[in-house]
């Protein structure tokens, strides 16, 4: 009778892991209806279908799958080859992805701001050098007794404002509230909110107001920025020319 | 008020002459509109952007995307008019392009087949194929024979209006697939992978001329409040065809309140191919001015007057430096009619505009439309019923999902006509029912497409799966129409395109109101759905029933006058339950029970 591998493919899609050969063998194989192993094991070599380590199978390539978890760590902050970490795969594997995706100029090099290691940043996320930056600073900043605030001549303002290119380096682009929060980090909301409603009018920003914020959860809600008239903002804009 | 509004006090609506008000259209909602006024200033920023991008797609041969982000009422739709007219008068200038605009009211899982189809009109909608398609008939023939034929038969004229359905995705009967020498569709995957096939191929077909995709309206992707997979694949269509075609300037819009969700729900390496990005701001108080004098201007009666002036505006804008276009325009809609003295219309509640918008919005739909409306619609009445569809585990099952807590509801949609398509997908829905482990098995068809007694193998698959315990429900095409204009309603309140003085109405308002106005048609289809009550049995169905169980071949004249009915009452019922009434329909109309049938392939 056989097995299409679509099928196969479309079991493994709505899976959150690689499928072992047991449990495959559960789903599809059926000696009442003639689908044999031979069958399953002939329909796990048509497209789209990966081998996995102990006998398991996936729709996402291995590979892949390891790019992308280095990439994601290295899109939030600049780390040291040897401070990225990939669940289940060993350091050999992941120093070996991490050479290919710097190849691939996927994987971006910067100097870090003491000695002479590089970091690794992923292409186009400038902002976690950045992150990384803001934490040695802060870091050093509080040793010597200073709030990170003090890093910001003109206060909260232009910390909100310098960060807004990191994020999104063209002008008149919205940059979602929750997105410059946490690219941030800890700050009070309201004071958070007074500078960015400053910010918009020193003409500096637009903010873009969301349509019903009432129809958020508390939650969603408290994330936007809360005007003194009753409006909302869901984002932030650059102004410029 | 200013000034210049009592100074031209008596020029008004004084019975003598008749003055429009330039500021009733305050919503574009098709970017095939013609814009009644256009101040090509008012967001040149954004608009520049997206020539610049269908600039490099034509120069660079690289598809390019770009998200067009703006609060409700910020003009997107308008901004995708003057694009048309812009690209039209390139286009008389030598610089062709394809513009296809698509309002994205949709269902995740009919995303290519959508998009397939709006391409399709886009180029029926051209003078000439060899305009926008520049590959040979040789060429597209390697790659689709079928398309090849399609195309080949509408640029001669030949079968146009069924050449034109098939282009568009129609489902066709057999027989007018075997006239134009193709195969019948497959499934539903099938088709959605068919679909996704033809659009490719047509777009390749058009390099090096730039098609320029507008989905517009993304928020349509939502059924509901936190539905984030219309998104989700939204951005897996947009890299598909980022990383598959060579032409494509992907222009997508979508509300900047929408954002955050936006974000979350696609991938990182569909935001990546969607890194450009531009906004539409508010209105400037210099804008707005050129905005409304334009509009002005577009009315030769009124020739040097100004009836709404800056000090007007002003008191719009308040303290705020901005002001979105159609605040603007409403606000000067009222301004105008206080000039012309007209006595302000009476302000209806919400409820009754929410009545009055959505029947101005119903119309009776396609057959070919039936599961499209369908798929948008059912998730979202479900939910305003309190009654999730929750989504089977398999992704390409033909299941549309499983409804309820003990007495579970399978329900699919299944409207091929009677054919090789509708019996391998009858088989698939008893497969997906039988995983699924629901208790109850729906099957939904437009009770217009019924199944013909000639139809021998389809019936006998119908009757296979009513034998099992499932149920076929013919959905009415009131409740149809109903349906869609349900789903038109909400994605025009969740695009911040339903407006009420002036203002958007929110999704949750609509909801809310229909929760307790939910048309009769569409409670019942629910009530039947929900488990709280059985798929009504059709009562003349059962009469004709009865009376068969006792005479077993009878006329249909005899029948209609037992029953006390016509003819075509009885006609139609025998038509509608093709499963359990025989109807032969020769020299002499004969209905009969059907008992036993043979063996399809005895009988086929």
């Amino acid at each position: 009778m056989g097995i299409d591998s679509k099928d196969v493919l479309v079991k493994l899609q709505a899976e959150p892991a690689p499928l072992s050969w047991a449990k495959l063998k559960k789903a599809f194989v059926n000696k009442k209806l003639g689908v044999t192993e031979a069958d399953l094991r002939s329909a796990l070599s048509g497209e789209g279908i990966h081998a996995w380590p102990k006998t398991s199978y996936w729709h996402v390539d291995p590979a892949a799958q390891l790019h992308a978890g280095i990439l994601a760590q290295c899109a939030k902050k600049a780390l040291k080859k040897t401070e990225i970490k990939v669940k289940g795969r060993g350091p050999k594997e992941i120093s070996a992805a991490i050479d290919h995706l710097m190849n691939e100029r996927k994987l971006l090099k910067y100097p870090a701001l003491a000695g002479t290691s590089v970091l690794l940043v992923a292409e186009g996320s400038p902002e976690a050098y950045w992150e990384y930056v803001r934490e040695v600073v802060a870091a050093k900043l509080k040793k010597a007794g200073i709030e990170e605030s003090g890093l910001y001549k003109g206060g909260l303002e232009d910390k909100i404002f310098d960060i807004l290119p990191n994020l999104e380096p063209a002008m008149n682009v919205p940059i979602s509230v929750d997105r410059v929060r946490r690219a941030l980090g800890e700050i009070d909301k309201k004071r958070f909110d007074e500078a960015a409603l400053t910010l918009r009018q020193q003409g500096r920003v637009y903010l873009s107001q969301h349509d019903h914020p009432l129809g958020l959860n508390e939650g969603d809600r408290n994330v936007l920025i809360e005007g003194k008239d009753g409006r909302y903002y869901v984002a932030i804009s650059r102004l410029g020319e | 008020m200013g000034a210049t509004m009592s100074q031209s006090a008596g020029s008004g609506n004084d019975g003598q002459r008749f003055i429009p008000n330039p500021f009733l259209a305050s919503v574009s909602s098709s970017a095939l509109d013609q814009n009644p006024t256009d101040v090509a200033e008012i967001n040149a920023d954004a608009f520049n952007k997206c020539l610049t991008l269908i600039d490099e797609v034509r120069g660079q041969r690289f598809t390019q995307a770009m998200l067009m982000m703006g609060e409700p009422g910020s003009g997107k739709t308008h901004l995708l008019s003057r694009l048309r007219a812009t690209l039209e008068k390139e286009s008389l200038a030598g610089r062709e392009s394809l513009f296809i605009p698509i309002r994205m009211v949709t269902n995740s899982r009919m995303l290519w087949r959508f998009l397939r189809r709006h391409l399709a009109v886009a180029l029926l909608r051209q003078r000439s194929f060899s305009r926008v398609l520049r590959q040979s008939m040789d060429e597209i023939a390697e790659q689709d024979r079928s398309l090849a034929i399609i195309l080949g038969n509408l640029t001669d004229g030949t079968n146009y209006a069924d050449s034109a359905a098939w282009l568009r995705g129609d489902e066709l009967p057999e027989d007018v697939l075997k006239s134009l020498r193709l195969s019948p569709v497959g499934e539903e995957v099938e088709q959605e992978e068919a679909a996704r096939q033809i659009l490719t191929i047509l777009c390749s077909a058009g390099e090096p001329v730039p098609f320029v995709f507008c989905f517009d309206q993304l928020e349509g992707l939502k059924s509901y409040g936190d539905d984030r997979l219309g998104y989700f694949k939204m951005g897996q269509v947009l890299s598909e065809l980022h990383d598959t075609t060579r032409n494509l300037a992907l222009i997508a819009c979508l509300q900047t309140s929408e954002l955050p969700e936006f974000e979350k729900a696609i991938q990182q390496a569909d935001r990546d191919r969607l890194a450009r990005k531009t906004q539409l701001m508010g209105l400037t108080l210099e804008q707005a001015m050129k905005l409304v004098n334009a509009r002005f201007d577009s009315v030769p009666e009124l020739k040097g007057e100004k009836p709404i002036s800056e000090i007007d505006l002003k008191k719009l804008f308040g303290t705020d430096r901005y002001c979105v276009a159609r605040k603007v325009i409403v606000n000067c809609q009222e301004l105008f009619n206080r000039w012309l003295h007209t006595p302000p219309e009476p302000v209806e509640p919400l409820e009754v505009e929410l009545a009055k918008k959505y029947r101005n919005l119903q119309r009776t739909p396609r057959l070919e439309d039936a599961e499209g409306i369908l798929r948008v619609a059912l998730p979202s009445v479900l939910y305003l019923k309190g009654l999730k569809l929750a989504l089977p585990k398999m992704q390409d099952t033909v299941l549309e999902g499983v409804i309820g807590g003990k007495n579970t509801t399978a329900t699919v949609i299944c409207n091929q006509r009677a054919g090789i398509p509708l019996i391998n997908r009858l088989e698939r829905v008893r497969r997906d029912w039988q995983a699924s482990g629901a208790g109850r098995l729906i099957i939904l068809r437009d009770a217009r497409n019924g199944i013909g007694v000639g139809a021998v193998k389809t019936l006998e698959a119908v009757g296979k799966i009513e034998k099992e315990g499932g149920r076929f429900l013919s959905v009415k095409p009131e409740a149809l129409a109903a349906l869609e204009a349900i789903s038109r309603l909400l994605a025009n309140a969740r695009s911040g395109d339903l407006t009420y003085r002036g203002d958007s109405v929110p999704a949750v308002s609509v909801e809310k109101w229909l929760s307790s106005n939910m048309p009769p048609a569409v409670e019942e289809l629910l009530d039947e759905l929900g488990g709280e009550k059985e798929p009504e049995r059709d009562p003349l169905a059962a009469m004709l029933m009865d009376l068969l169980a006792k005479a077993k071949v009878i006329s249909l004249e005899e029948a209609a006058a037992q029953l006390n009915k016509t003819a075509q009452e009885v006609e139609e019922c025998a038509r509608r339950n093709p499963s359990i009434v025989g109807f032969a329909n020769g020299s002499r109309r004969v209905l009969f029970r059907i008992v036993e049938r043979q063996p399809a392939e005895q009988r086929d």
